[in-house]
């Protein structure tokens, strides 16, 4: 009776492994199979790692980013994961495009390149933000109906943590109306489009400003003592982070309109062709002198600054591979 | 005066992505059948899935069962985390369909495309051996 007991805590134990929806699907016969091991052979180190190890490789499946079948479509599994990716690279690039427009704006000569590349860095950061802003637009509207038709349940967890989350990033861009005051007076008589120039510095600065101490997530430690303002701005990066989360997680759970799952793989394929262009933009923008040959030019220290690229690059495979396989394969689910 | 068409060059059955090292026994088999892309797509697991798919084909089964016939034909022993990724594979190329669970256990069946796929496996097969039965029986008086 006690064997029968011990089996079923084994089994449940390495269920955890595996991702909920795995396990709705094969749970039950996987248990039963399970049993069935252990009463032929009880210990087998051998099995044990087998059995872990197929369940990192669903989760990962489960998080849609490779090419095992996942068991929902690819709106439920890649789209989370591509946004919260994508999400924390577009605060890299809007950070780049922020210094590149600051150097281009202090010259009075621009080298076509530099102008170039500075310019195609503003579109692609540009249409980086767009996406993702329908992503959570889309978001928004389906949370708001679910909980209008009394089945928000599943969504408050996620909604309470996107909410907090989000607080802290708004304290966090308390001095914006400052800023305003400062660089507003580049907007007057709005953008100039012959000539950006003023417009786009004044957008530059307070892009930079606000995206610093996102990006920048290690400080030279604190002076004197702590306060609410320097313990919020070290939070930001977390609270970024918890935000991506948070609404990952609801993407997961909310009821999103039908026609998304035929825009998911054009989606995720979008989005990592934006970061891979702004990776690339960024890297000739490096290569043709924008950082107006200064040696000490990274911003976030040589190391940081290299990881984030070979981070962005990374996602940028990723994220194109994905969806150019899964509108090639047509196939990214477990029928049932 | 016209010159002569050259004939086109015939057209390799399936485009392969693999590298040279990556060139398994399922990659020669996948050249040489039509109609065995869920196989060959399945990587380092194709030789487990024509296990699976072999055990099918005698009728259906459910987990434990399939792992147990496998035992007995081929004296492989299946891990359970293998057998059900492969599960899910194999459903997902429609090579496989489960059918309604009886008491928690769920058999599964052979597919029509699935039957197609491992007979073209088979019969790939069966032409490298007999080649190389050939061969060997030729130049070293051995099979």
């Amino acid at each position: 009776m006690s064997d029968d007991r011990d089996d079923t805590r084994r089994v449940t134990r390495l269920l955890r492994w595996y991702p909920t929806a795995w396990r709705e699907r094969y749970g039950d016969e996987f248990s039963v199979h399970l049993e069935q091991e252990f009463a032929a052979r009880s210990v087998d180190f051998g099995r044990t790692v087998n059995i872990v190890r197929k369940g990192l490789v669903a989760r990962v499946a489960d998080l849609g980013l490779s090419k095992e079948p996942a068991s929902e479509g690819l709106a439920r599994t890649a789209i989370p994961t591509s946004f919260v990716l994508s999400a924390l690279i577009a605060i890299l690039a809007l950070n780049f495009w922020s210094q590149a427009m600051l150097r281009w704006s202090s010259r009075t000569y621009h080298p076509i390149p530099v102008s170039a590349t500075t310019g195609i860095l503003a579109v692609v950061a540009a249409l980086l933000v767009l996406v993702l802003a329908a992503i959570v637009v889309t978001l928004i509207v389906s949370v708001v109906r679910q909980f209008i038709r009394g089945r928000g349940r599943p969504l408050v967890g996620p909604t309470i943590l996107a909410a907090g989350s989000g607080a802290v990033i708004l304290y966090a861009a308390r001095g914006l109306p400052r800023l305003l005051g400062r660089y507003g007076h580049l907007f007057q008589g709005g953008v100039r489009w012959a000539h950006p120039g003023p417009a786009m510095y004044g957008l530059a600065a307070i892009t930079n400003d606000l995206t610093n101490r996102w990006v920048s997530m290690w400080n030279s430690g604190l002076y004197g003592t702590p306060t609410t303002d320097t313990v919020v701005n070290d939070l930001v990066p977390l609270a970024v982070l918890v935000f991506g989360v948070a609404v990952a997680l609801l993407l997961r759970r909310v009821d999103l309109p039908a026609v998304s799952e035929r825009f998911a793989s054009t989606t995720v394929a979008l989005l990592g062709a934006l970061v891979g262009l702004c990776v690339i933009t960024y890297v000739a923008w490096l290569e043709f002198g924008g950082p107006s040959g200064s040696q000490t030019f990274w911003p976030i220290g040589p190391w940081g600054s290299v990881s984030y690229l070979v981070f962005m690059a990374l996602v940028a495979v990723l994220l194109t591979r994905r969806g150019v396989l899964a509108k090639g394969l047509g196939r990214t689910s477990v029928s049932r | 005066m016209n010159k002569p068409r050259r004939p086109p060059r015939p057209e390799r059955p399936h485009a392969f992505t693999t590298s040279l090292t990556a060139i398994s026994l399922m990659d020669i088999v996948g050249r040489m059948t039509d109609n065995d892309e869920p196989l060959t797509g399945l990587g380092r697991n194709a030789a487990a899935a024509v296990l699976v798919l072999s055990s099918l084909a005698g009728g259906d089964r459910h987990g434990y069962a399939l792992v147990q016939d496998v035992e007995e034909f081929s004296g492989v022993h299946l891990p359970p985390g293998t057998l059900y990724q492969l599960l899910a594979r194999l459903e997902s190329r429609g090579l496989i369909v489960a059918l309604e669970a009886e008491e928690r256990r769920r058999p599964y069946r052979l597919t029509a495309q699935g039957a197609t796929v491992l007979a073209n496996y088979i019969s790939a097969q069966q032409r490298i051996l007999k080649t190389g039965q050939a061969r060997l029986k030729r130049s070293w008086s051995l099979a």
